[in-house]
């Protein structure tokens, strides 16, 4: 009989019950939102009416007028859809657009011949039947590069893209269709995870986000046998997404599908409210790269499609103005920027952080300085808040300024002169153009804020010692500011 | 209802020892199943660990037989709050990079193992009855036993390539 409890200190492991104190359970809060992530239907109720718009947008792009402004399909995307996605979906729902983005319909469909129901079996590692070839997508590309490089791509096109219906209808129709081919031969979401250049960027900012899925208790999930959040079971499919709940501490690559919280026999796995930026290890050069695209892009953006630039304008506009030499000089300009300039500043910074923070380390018998690899990728964080608000900042006077053709884009979506609900006359209207440094001056500081706060936690987290933290982010901290003054310039003129 | 495994009657012990061995075995297979075809090598060595386990399972059985008798004791994980010894990997992200290693998988036994042997020397040390006292500490000693094999192969792989 085990006896004199009192003075027992069993050193087994401790629970570690989630969520901390800065969480919210919204599922035992909201019960009504646990249900509907149960049922079987969710997310294609969300999904099939994005792909019926999805379609008809792309109808419109190819049957519609080709001029931007008169085009549903351009409208709707790069401007509705795109200022929703960054000033409320990524900061408010993380990854919420995956869990209804249409584009791997086809794929799913194709892998399981199933819209809600579940097959059980075992295939592809997975207590689920699936179908397809179900091959392992090759370890080398199994990072976010192939996303940095398609963004990017995507990006050098963007002038292009978001005037020109044709342009649009082509790259989506080639996701959609990427996708399906994928799904047939890949197993589970590698167009998701490895493909979508959409979904690397929703992948990095994710991070920043208000909302989490995770297990409640991880001590449930280590006794779990089944792991049916990943292996999946006759409730819910294996993990799209590839991901094991047990051990989910960030989160970039959940689709937020909640697959895993049907299959979970535990009922372990709910959704939760936190504080902005609760993610912040970044694993990969893919990753900090990703920070480093977006950033610049973002800058890009900005003078391109804000700025008083009349040649820069030209130079990206290869679709109307058609100066190919100067496309040329302006692609360069964005790769050498975003993949190297931009980081061999960073590194610069690092390494001077570095520098200064270690004096009299080995002196002093305080160890070793954390390494540079470690420095720059942990340190890579801090590019992620101010870089969102940096977009949300960008994104406003997008949605300001043509906002209003939303509203006669409705009753006209073909551009034909149609006036379906009388409002196809509505004039162009820019939305109190004179708010906006009102509204980019808040958004760009409080990004530079929480890029300056994280970046003082990581520093502590690797150093140790708050003098030394301080000293290793002051040249980064710079750099952070000198961004946030040429973004605030570039946006007050 | 969960009891905490300061409550546990010793027969209770040893069964639940016995059980944190099955349940173990069918944590690697499930995980040999999830990353079989990601990676063979990591796949065969959690395969090996699952056999592994379903032996160390047999001699506690045996163990058990020789102290209690064949009265069985009903008692499994779910009947304690506590983990005791779970393996689990270390990263929910090993799948989208491809990337559990065989040191991984060592590692992730070799924490299984460790909570095990702690659990038992916690035990011990507050054993007043001589046998229990006895039967504790030769738990422990197995589970060293299998923390020092571990810790072999793990050295072992160490300059592996890929390891």
């Amino acid at each position: 009989m085990i006896r004199d409890t009192d003075k027992m200190q069993l050193r087994v492991i401790q629970p570690e019950v989630y969520p901390p104190p800065d969480r919210t359970d919204l599922f035992k809060k909201f019960p009504w939102l646990s249900k509907l992530a149960k049922m079987r239907a969710y997310p294609n109720v969300l999904v099939i009416p994005n792909l019926v718009m999805f379609w008809i947008f792309l109808l419109a792009g190819i049957f519609g007028s080709p001029a931007g402004n008169r085009n549903i399909m351009i409208v709707f995307i790069w401007i509705l859809w795109w200022f929703g996605l960054i000033t409320v979906l990524v900061p408010l729902g993380s990854r919420s657009w995956c869990t209804m983005c249409p584009l791997p319909f086809f794929g799913d469909l194709v892998q399981r011949r199933a819209v809600t129901y579940v097959r059980k079996g075992n295939s592809a590692g997975t207590r689920n039947q699936l179908f397809g070839k179900l091959r392992v997508w090759p370890k080398k590309l199994s990072n976010i590069w192939l996303q940095n490089i398609g963004f990017l791509c995507l990006a050098s096109f963007s002038a292009h893209l978001v005037t020109r219906p044709m342009a649009t209808v082509l790259m989506l129709g080639g996701l959609i269709v990427i996708a399906t081919i994928t799904g047939y031969l890949y197993r589970q979401r590698v167009f998701c995870n490895y493909i979508c250049p959409v979904g690397g960027f929703l992948s990095l900012y994710s991070m920043t986000s208000t909302v989490e899925l995770r297990s409640r208790d991880k001590n449930v999930c280590k006794k779990c046998t089944s792991k049916a959040c990943v292996a999946g079971s006759d409730k819910g499919w294996g993990c799209p997404w590839i991901i094991y709940m047990g051990k989910l501490e960030r989160n970039n690559y959940c689709g937020m599908c909640t697959e895993c919280v049907k299959s979970c026999p535990s009922d372990n796995i709910s959704l939760f409210w936190r504080p902005f930026c609760s993610d912040k290890i970044l694993k990969g050069y893919d990753e900090i790269w990703k920070a480093f695209i977006m950033l610049v892009l973002a800058m890009a953006y900005s003078i391109v499609l804000l700025g008083p630039f009349g040649k820069i304008k030209d130079w990206a506009n290869i679709g109307e103005v058609g100066n190919y030499k100067g496309f040329a000089i302006y692609v360069s300009i964005l790769w050498f920027a975003a993949l190297i300039a931009l980081p061999a500043v960073y590194y610069v910074a690092i390494r001077l952080g570095r520098g200064f923070a270690s004096k009299g380390l080995e002196a002093t018998g305080d160890g070793a300085a954390p390494s540079m690899k470690d420095l720059f990728i942990r340190y890579g964080y801090t590019l992620v808040p101010l870089g969102l608000m940096a977009w949300i900042a960008f994104s406003f006077p997008l949605m300001m300024v043509s906002g209003s053709y939303i509203i006669s884009i409705i009753s006209d979506p073909l551009g034909r002169g149609w006036n379906l609900f009388g409002t196809g006359e509505f004039p162009w209207t820019p939305f109190h153009p004179d708010w906006m440094a009102y509204i980019q001056i808040p958004c760009l500081m409080f990004g530079l804020f929480y890029s300056l706060k994280c970046g003082h936690e990581l520093a502590l987290d690797l150093w140790k010692d708050n003098r030394r933290a301080v000293t290793s982010i002051i040249p980064l901290a710079i750099l952070l500011t000198l961004v946030t003054i040429a973004f605030l310039r570039m946006y007050t003129g | 209802m969960a009891k905490s495994l300061h409550n546990l009657l010793p027969q209770e012990v040893l069964s639940l020892a016995i059980a944190v061995e099955t349940r173990n075995a069918e944590r690697y297979d499930t995980f040999a199943h999830i990353f079989g075809s990601y990676n063979d090598e990591a796949t065969a060595l959690l395969q090996e660990m699952r056999d592994e386990e379903l032996e160390h399972k047999t001699v506690l059985e045996a163990m058990y037989l020789n102290r209690f008798g064949d009265k069985v004791c009903d008692i499994d994980e779910s009947d304690v709050d506590e983990v005791v010894e779970a393996v689990d990997v270390d990263s929910a992200e090993h799948l989208i990079f491809n990337d559990l290693t065989k040191r991984d998988v060592l590692e992730a036994a070799l924490r299984a193992e460790e909570g095990a042997r702690e659990f038992y020397i916690s035990l011990s040390e507050s054993e007043q009855d001589e046998e229990l006292l006895q039967l504790y500490r030769r738990l422990a000693a197995y589970e060293e036993g299998h923390v020092a094999g571990i810790k072999a192969r793990i050295n072992q792989i160490g300059t592996e390539k890929g390891a």
